[in-house]
This record gives structure tokens, sequence and C-alpha cells, in this order.
């Protein structure tokens, strides 16, 4: 698969930013947490001072969001 | 397992956090499925596209929305940061928010500069202040 061109980029960075946007703050620092950070579901409980389920309960809502908004699914 | 359970787990299998007697019923439906398979790739892309976004995009606004939140939550559980239990139980409670605060402040990347020793007395100024204000409410 061919690096998308630099206008494509900037295209999904900006789709992505939109459809972040509309996720809660708790699943979005959960998401970004995890994914830009790397940290464990531990760490990320920690932080957000919940348990380690709800920080996969989270996770795994944002996920299935973001999935939904990107693919046009759901009215934004 | 049926598809709808595999899927409220993929989160966690692509994350590597579910234990291994839960991880191999997972990989065992993905061998047979492939909507699941396609499931699966889809939250990696879309992993692989926030990893791309700049830190820019994330916000201060954002940021600061978590710092209130992560004050609120603290609140709610431990109450007053000066604490009707005395000085040293209100003094402990204030180290636990102001830790988190900036724990989550340096993660998001929007306080780097605040994460050296020579600038902690802002972060308990911040905090202090995001704790008084929610208090007030």
């Amino acid at each position: 698969m061919e690096a998308p061109e630099a206008g494509d980029r900037l295209e999904l960075a900006e789709t992505m930013t939109k459809a972040l946007s509309l996720l809660p703050d708790n699943q979005k620092a959960a998401l970004l947490l995890r994914v830009r950070d790397e940290l464990s579901y531990q760490e990320i409980g920690e932080i957000l001072g919940v348990s380690r389920s709800s920080v996969e309960s989270l996770l795994f809502r944002a996920r299935e969001r973001l999935r939904r908004l990107l693919r046009g699914q759901e009215a934004r | 397992m049926r598809c709808v359970d595999v899927k409220e787990r993929l989160s966690a299998y692509l994350d590597r956090e579910l234990e291994p007697v839960q991880e191999r019923p997972v990989e065992e439906h993905l061998e047979q499925c492939l909507k699941c398979r396609e499931y699966l790739a889809d939250l990696q892309t879309i992993d692989g596209q926030l990893q791309a976004l700049p830190r820019v995009d994330m916000g201060a606004e954002f940021a600061e929305a978590m710092t209130v939140k992560v004050c609120k939550d603290f609140l709610a559980r431990d109450g007053s940061p000066v604490g009707r239990t005395g000085l040293l139980e209100g003094w402990r409670t204030l180290s636990r928010l102001s830790l988190s605060c900036w724990r989550l402040l340096v993660r998001q990347g929007h306080a780097r500069w605040m994460s050296s020793p020579i600038f902690l007395p802002f972060q308990w100024v911040r905090v202090l202040q995001t704790a008084g204000t929610l208090q007030r409410r």
C-alpha cells in the first residue's frame, strides 16, 4: 500500500481530529493515553481514577465510536 | 464465541491486555471469522491514524478540561483538600491531587516545561486554583 500524499495526510488528520472532538473527555483521554503515550490499562486507571475494567470499557467504546464516525455510520 | 462477544474484547486484544485464558478463544475465533478480522484491521487503522496526529492537535483546551475533571474526581472521592480530618490528611490529599494532575498534563505533552522540579510550585498553584474554584461552585 502506498503512503498517503501530504494533502491526504492532512485531510486524514483533520477528519480524525473532528471525530475525536465528538468523544466524551474520559474516552478521549483513555484513548490518547493508550495509543499515543502507550500507557498500560493500570496506569491509565491510576491517572483517570477508575478501575482497570473501566479503562477497558472506555477504550472499547471510544474505538467503536471512532470507527462508526470514520465509516460514516453515525451522524456527526 | 459469538462475534458480538469477540468484538467487545478486540480493543483489549489489540492492546495485549487480555489474560492468556481470554486471548486464546479470541484468536481461535479470528482464525475462522473474516468479519472480526476486518473489525480488528479497522481498529489497527484507527490507532495508526491517531499515532500520526501532530501533538498540537490535542489542544491545550482538552488538557485544561482533563485537569478540571481529575480535580473534580478527587474532590468527589476525597472531599475538601483541607479536609475535615486535619492538616496531615489534607496535605496527603493535595499531594495525590497534584501528582495526578501533573502526570496527566505531562503525559499529554502540553506541559513538558513544567516537568522540571524548578516549576513544581507552578503546578501546585494551578492545582490549588482549580480545586478552590471547583469547591466554590
